[in-house]
């Protein structure tokens, strides 16, 4: 085979990513702009009616709001975990392994784990009321607080992954020159490491903010009956309401608000890595 | 001085808080499995393995629920692999435009999968075809090549232009020059990408909410509707068989193809 | 890094390898299946019960054995609706309002009443006219309390919201049975009746501040006393002793409003491609032993076949099927063409 002619390799591909990819994800757009499920009707009925509703928009916030507090927790433990990786390299493989090994762990059984952790029977309340330090159990699960908790360790591995490889790239001996002209570490962290590891915070980021907007299981079990965010919201409106046109627009409207999301965050970054480079 | 103290002090707690977050879950789940009453508690009261027990012999409904998952899952693979290598051989060496492909084939691995369930019920819808293991398989064949694409074409840029220019001018067919040259390579790419395949494809629950005919359900859902509505400590019995399946494979892919290597 | 050493065999081994794996599963998927029966069952007790009993009776009676599957009638009935032409489930369990929904839906068929003689053990009243359904049982709701926990029992629903359960009380949302009966016991509670919904609104609303969790669907709600979630809800007789058998320290208690009831049917669908079989499960659902077993511990599914005598916490209740019929019962018809708007409401009082 010549290579010009390699090229076709990619058309079994390329035809299962056109009909079982392309095709759907139009679809979704087609079908939220009709009135009824027959479409038969076109209009922006389904649009107006998430914006015109309260509690539309606030299932919407709801999610976008605990994406990024998934996105800050990860942040927050992402860059010592990355840290460690980097400071101990005995631990490297230990580390690396912990860190894949929650990737590869089915999501209903890490989302379980949580509701063991944070009921009221559960480690949490049973450890505080041994000790203690409180007498009736704290209701801990079914709050969102618990839901960011839990989706921080899910997402984990998809922001120290990253990080890693940003850290790796950093030059050890801009730290030393750093310390050598007076910064502390916190200076030497502030000024050096996150602009110099940016392009793995972002992808980390996106991967993070993305996979936490659209976790359906972990919102589920742990956030319970009352919280509603946008994913089970979709899988009502489709399969339990059969509200084609309204289910596709609230896809449509969670894509869009996290694609807007994470190109303003890119384009953030590009702006700080240009001014790093110089 | 104190601030390298405080520094050292703060990073190394959130480290540890980090790790622990990282496996306390699975650790938690695994050693509630093992209690001997009816609760989720934890630490569990008492120790025994009738739940093992209960879940191995005694719930059909589970068992057939993970052949499934293993069924799907493996079969969605391996078209996968096979469409994932192609299109990687194809759009390595090509110019500009075959970036541009290669990125449009990948965004399975961001898109959230819910969106293309959806999608790709619609169209079924549309066709007026039923739903059934079929549809199912569609949207994790979906799924799964673009992983398979990652890894070998990361693979694949490994391999020397050089030894393919000489293979060649040695007059080599482009099926030797592949199976000798190129497939060694490559082979622990492509082995990556399809664990990695398997396991997203085992996991995932958005597609098959959408996508399965309601006649079976694959595992995660089944084992989702255990949880939420008599949380039976089978669940847990089932998530402790998993996380040591999930361990053991991982060591296993570590020690074939260094699977570790493409996630960095 | 030194490659692999494949040799040609190596290559066809492992291609071909590939191919079976893919090709196996496929063939399989296309190629037509055996007889096979797919029914469904409402999730918590319902399922344990059918599990233990009802699918071993069958698979005894007939050599197959069923798959199951959990689904509230609600959701049973658009899903039926959604595949009409290729139904998922060949016989489903339905509570009284679904059933209405899907019989003007056009969801459901005759039985093959050959295939069931036990109808004639019936009474009269619990097999529909035209085939398309026949009672299996009833089932008793209440207010059930963790024992252990609450020191003082809810006399009436109205003491729910006395500020010292604040936080206990579990709900169950409207697309199931329980949680739409329980509010129109309260609106009758109340003042008002199925077409007068809002006192009972106005009292989900007062009660929120007392509300622990809301479940999906009953065997949720069992869940959530289970894992001390909750103490206190309105919850059918059946799960709480079954809840009990598993440790979990509940009592079932009258509330002053009086008991409540729930019929529940069991119906063949209309495309389904094995109705005889579908109608045979009916029959071994309304057999004697069945519905003996179910309606001992610790189930206490109440049973509708004449010759099963009420058991021990059934008689503590009700001494036979006559006196249930007093019970606080619901008014489906009215209900069902504004279920879809309760449903809404509701999902919208109680998200925080």
């Amino acid at each position: 085979m010549s290579q010009g002619r390699s090229w076709l390799l990619a058309v079994p591909m390329g035809a299962v990513f056109t009909v079982f990819v392309a095709a759907p994800l139009l679809l979704i757009a087609f079908v939220s702009l009709h009135n009824d499920a027959g479409l038969t009707q076109a209009g922006l009925h389904a649009y107006a009616k998430f914006a015109g509703d309260a509690y539309n928009r606030g299932v919407l916030t709801d999610t976008l709001l605990l994406a990024a507090e998934t996105v800050a927790l990860t942040v927050l433990l992402g860059y010592p975990v990355a840290g460690l990786y980097m400071a101990w390299p005995k631990c490297r493989r230990v580390l690396m392994f912990l860190t894949i090994l929650p990737l590869l762990t089915s999501t209903v059984v890490r989302s379980f784990a949580w509701v063991v952790i944070l009921g009221n029977q559960g480690l949490i309340n049973r450890t505080l009321i041994s000790l203690g330090a409180i007498d009736a159990p704290v209701h801990l699960l079914y709050t969102p607080g618990a839901v960011a908790i839990a989706l921080a360790q899910i997402e984990l591995p998809l922001m120290v992954l990253p990080l890693i490889a940003a850290l790796s790239g950093i030059d050890a001996s801009l730290m030393d020159a750093s310390h050598a002209l007076g910064a502390g570490p916190w200076r030497s962290f502030r000024r050096i490491t996150v602009p110099l590891s940016l392009p793995g915070l972002l992808t980390g980021t996106l991967l993070v903010f993305t996979g936490a907007a659209s976790a359906l299981i972990t919102q589920t079990l742990v956030g319970g009956g009352r919280l509603m965010y946008m994913p089970f919201y979709i899988y009502e409106e489709a399969i339990q309401a059969q509200d084609f046109p309204f289910a596709a627009a609230l896809a449509i409207i969670l894509l869009i608000s996290i694609v807007l999301i994470v190109t303003a965050l890119n384009a953030l970054g590009r702006r700080s890595r240009a001014f790093v480079r110089g | 001085m104190v601030d390298r103290i405080s520094f050292r002090l703060v990073a190394g707690l959130l480290a540890a808080i980090g790790v622990i977050m990282l496996v306390a879950p699975s650790v938690v789940v695994v050693l509630a499995s093992f209690t001997a009453g009816y609760a989720l508690r934890f630490p569990p009261a008492g120790f025994s393995l009738r739940w093992y027990q209960a879940l191995l012999f005694n719930s059909p409904e589970i068992v057939s629920a993970f052949w499934l998952s293993v069924k799907l899952a493996a079969s969605a693979t391996a078209i996968g692999t096979l469409l994932g290598t192609t299109a990687a051989l194809a759009l390595a060496r090509q110019r500009g435009w075959a970036r541009v492909v290669e990125g449009l084939f990948m965004s399975p691995l961001t898109i959230p999968s819910l969106a293309l369930g959806l999608g790709i019920l619609m169209l079924f819808n549309l066709a007026s075809a039923g739903l059934s293991f079929g549809s199912l398989l569609a949207g994790h064949i979906a799924l799964c090549a673009p992983f398979v694409l990652f890894t070998t074409s990361a693979s694949y840029a490994q391999v020397d232009p050089a030894w393919l220019d000489s293979s060649h001018a040695l007059g080599a067919s482009a099926w030797f020059t592949f199976r000798r040259v190129v497939l060694p390579t490559i082979l622990p790419g492509i082995l990556s990408g399809a664990f990695f395949a398997f396991m997203n494809s085992f996991d995932n629950v958005a597609l098959s909410l959408f996508l399965s005919d309601g006649r079976s359900e694959v595992l995660p859902i089944r084992l989702w509707h255990i949880i939420e509505d008599s949380l039976d400590v089978r669940a847990a019995a089932a998530s402790g068989l998993l996380i040591a399946a999930t361990l053991l494979a991982t060591l296993l892919m570590e020690r074939v193809a260094g699977v570790s290597k493409h996630l960095r | 890094m030194t490659p692999f050493r494949m040799t040609r065999r190596d290559t066809m081994r492992l291609l071909t390898a590939a191919a079976a794996t893919g090709a196996l599963p496929l063939g399989s998927a296309f190629a037509s299946e055996p007889l096979e029966l797919t029914a469904t069952t409402f999730p918590g007790a319902w399922e344990e019960s059918h599990r233990r009993f009802l699918l071993p009776a069958f698979q005894k009676a007939t050599g197959v054995l069923p798959a199951l599957s959990a689904s509230q009638a609600v959701d049973t009935v658009t899903k039926l609706n959604a595949a009409q032409a290729n139904p998922p489930f060949d016989v489903v369990l339905m509570d009284e309002g679904p059933y209405m929904q899907g019989v003007s839906l056009g969801l459901f068929r005759p039985m093959v009443t050959a295939k069931v003689p036990n109808l004639e053990n019936l009474p009269a009243r619990f097999v529909q006219a035209n085939g398309l359904g026949a009672y299996v049982s009833a089932q008793v709701f209440g207010i059930v309390t963790n024992t252990e926990t609450v020191k003082k029992v809810p006399a009436g629903y109205e003491d729910f919201l006395k500020p010292e359960y604040k936080g206990r009380i579990g709900l169950v949302g409207l697309d199931s049975t329980l949680g739409t009966v329980w509010m129109v016991a309260l609106a009758k509670m109340l003042g008002g009746d199925e077409d007068h919904m809002d006192p009972a609104f106005d009292y989900i609303e007062k009660l929120l501040p007392n509300v622990g969790a809301v479940a999906a669907n009953p065997g949720a709600l069992g869940t959530l006393f289970q894992t001390g979630q909750i103490d206190i809800a309105c919850h059918y007789l059946n799960n709480v002793e079954a809840l009990k058998e598993k440790g979990v320290p509940l009592a079932l208690s009258k509330p002053t409003s009086g008991w409540g009831l729930v019929r529940s049917l069991m119906c063949v669908t209309k495309n389904t491609k094995v109705p005889e079989l579908a109608s045979s499960y009916i029959n071994v659902a309304l057999s004697v032993e069945v519905q003996q077993a179910m309606a001992g511990t610790p189930y206490f599914i109440a049973p509708t076949n004449k010759q099963v005598a009420f058991g021990s916490a059934m008689a503590a209740i009700a001494k036979n099927a006559g006196e249930m019929d007093n019970f606080v019962q619901t008014d489906w018809a009215k209900i069902n063409p504004r279920r879809a708007e309760y449903i809404d409401r509701f999902n919208r009082l109680v998200k925080k």
